[in-house]
């Protein structure tokens, strides 16, 4: 089967396992949010789900992909990045996108992801970031805020955190793009951008976690953490115009960074069969 | 349980430990083939100094890489069940792009391929990798022995370690005595009905277990031969390997 532009009407049953439901996610959080936005930007997208494979990591973000009904692979703790590549390289024809978060990609994959970023594989890799190891009891993860309260930094957290689409797009990430889960279809067409993108797509949803993280720091339910999380984005139409009333040091949303490099995959496949003396699929 | 055996759960993996160049290069093609066809992680492990030699080898020998594959699910997509329980124990793999859209977890799982923690359910899973791998076990053992037939003494090494044990046994036959080597080439699971049978065969009053440890190989060993033969140890733990001298000179005193 091909990838057909979508004509019916976008349904979320339609990209979900009903037989996996109840999902386990905590009332209240984001990563939902971000589920259903890359099915719809997948739907949009024309993607066949037979030629489509998810693969996640561990934690909250990571049991995300058995809800999808694709092929999907819940593989190991910040090796998503590694089990898609090789998945990539070994099928091209298949559309792989990782599902990952913010403890398994910048800390236990931080290492994974500067390398796919470096090669430019065509994965799209989309980063929920809800600032703490949620699933595991509220650890302080790579993005914690200054300051904020988790299992292990019960003082306050002292480190600084990491800005994932500096660093995705310094390893040289063709398609590098940050959204927050309130903006449902912006972010939908965010992650259709990077799906569509020829090479290592990134994109961070700045996702909450009201229950470990939101109860423990008193940020508020769910739509109080959203709304923050909003009101303190710069959306990237907005250049540098105004430094107020953004406050500073705070991060923006849209596309990051854009630029085109050759494909890994495409410049295997073209040095391998000119090694067997045939014409390159490049 | 998890920090010293890297896991607190069970789960069966085979490890090849090549002692030559020669079986760098074929070990590996075993690894691919055993992978493959029984669906598990194979790793291959070199000590420091095998990883380092340079000696000469016979390319021709080397096997082909080989022609084996999974076995992929054919037949209905409708009720594909990724981890049954099958004749042999190794389930068909649902290749991506052929229509399964199965799903794949490291957690337990059911049949179906999801997570489950019906206890029943996940004890099943995990009884059937650690069954599968005993179940295939004629093909996954794999030893060599040298002059192990008539040994008084049986030495048991890898790696670096059997390589300077086959110089000592060559060196105290010439002396007139009879030393034998048992060399695991499968370490895990360790070919423990292979080391029996050899020692009762050859009558061997004793194993020597020559290890640049404090002990880990005989720990396995001692558990395979319990009653039948006494576990003798020699280790080096200062960085240098174990040289055939040193060897040759405890297998004399063990048969003085």
């Amino acid at each position: 089967m091909k990838d057909t532009a979508h004509t019916a009407a976008f349904d979320v049953n339609d990209w979900t396992r009903q037989d996996q439901m109840p999902h386990f996610l905590c009332p209240g959080c984001g990563h939902g949010i971000a589920l259903r936005a890359l099915a719809w930007a997948l739907h949009e997208q024309g993607i066949d789900k037979d030629r489509l494979a998810v693969v996640s990591g561990i934690g909250c973000s990571g049991r995300l992909s058995a809800h999808i009904d694709a092929n999907t692979f819940h593989t190991t703790h910040g090796r998503p990045l590694t089990f898609a590549t090789g998945l990539k390289l070994a099928r091209p024809d298949l559309h792989v996108v990782v599902i990952t978060g913010d403890g398994d990609c910048l800390a236990i994959g931080g290492n994974h992801l500067i390398h796919a970023a470096r090669r430019n594989l065509d994965i799209t890799c989309l980063m929920l970031n809800n600032e703490i190891y949620g699933m595991t009891g509220g650890q302080v993860s790579p993005t914690t805020a200054e300051g904020r309260y988790t299992s292990t930094t019960p003082m306050g957290n002292t480190e600084p955190t990491f800005d994932a689409c500096a660093l995705a797009a310094a390893a040289g990430a063709g398609f590098v793009g940050r959204e927050v889960t309130m903006q449902v279809l912006a972010l939908r067409d965010l992650i259709r951008q990077a799906v569509a993108h020829q090479g290592f797509s990134f994109v961070e949803v700045l996702s909450d976690c009201t229950e470990i993280y939101g109860r423990k720091n008193d940020l508020g339910a769910s739509p109080e953490m959203m709304l923050a999380k909003k009101s303190a984005m710069r959306p990237f139409a907005y250049r540098n115009t105004v430094d107020v009333p953004f406050r500073p040091n705070h991060l923006r949303t849209g596309v990051i960074a854009r630029g085109e490099r050759p494909e890994y995959g495409a410049a295997y496949r073209a040095m391998a069969a000119g090694l067997r003396g045939e014409e390159g699929d490049a | 349980m998890q920090a010293r055996w890297g896991t607190h759960g069970d789960h069966a993996i085979i490890v090849l430990a090549p002692a030559s160049v020669a079986e760098a290069y074929s070990e590996p093609m075993r690894a691919v083939e055993l992978s493959e066809t029984l669906r598990v992680p194979v790793v291959v492990l070199l000590d420091e100094v095998i990883g380092h030699l340079t000696e000469t080898v016979d390319l021709a020998a080397v096997p082909e890489t080989p022609e084996v594959w999974r076995k992929f699910a054919t037949g209905p997509r409708e009720g594909f069940q990724p981890c049954a329980v099958t004749e042999d124990l190794i389930p068909p793999m649902a290749r991506p792009g052929d229509g399964y859209r199965a799903h794949c977890t490291g957690l337990t799982h059911a049949p179906g391929g999801f997570p489950t923690q019906v206890p029943e359910v996940a004890s099943a899973a995990v009884t059937r990798t650690t069954d599968k791998l005993a179940r295939h076990r004629a093909r996954i053992d794999s030893w060599r022995v040298q002059d192990a037939d008539d040994a008084d003494l049986l030495i048991v090494a890898i790696g670096i370690s059997a390589r300077a044990a086959r110089q000592a046994v060559r060196d105290l036959r010439a002396e007139g005595l009879k030393p034998g080597l048992f060399r695991p080439v499968t370490l895990w699971p360790f070919p423990e009905d292979a080391l029996r049978e050899t020692v009762a065969r050859s009558g061997a009053r004793a194993v020597l277990v020559p290890e640049m440890n404090q002990g880990q190989l005989v720990l396995e060993v001692e558990r395979v031969l319990a009653d039948r033969a006494p576990a003798l140890r020699l280790n080096r733990i200062d960085g240098q390997p174990i040289t055939p001298d040193e060897i040759a000179a405890a297998a004399r005193e063990a048969l003085a």
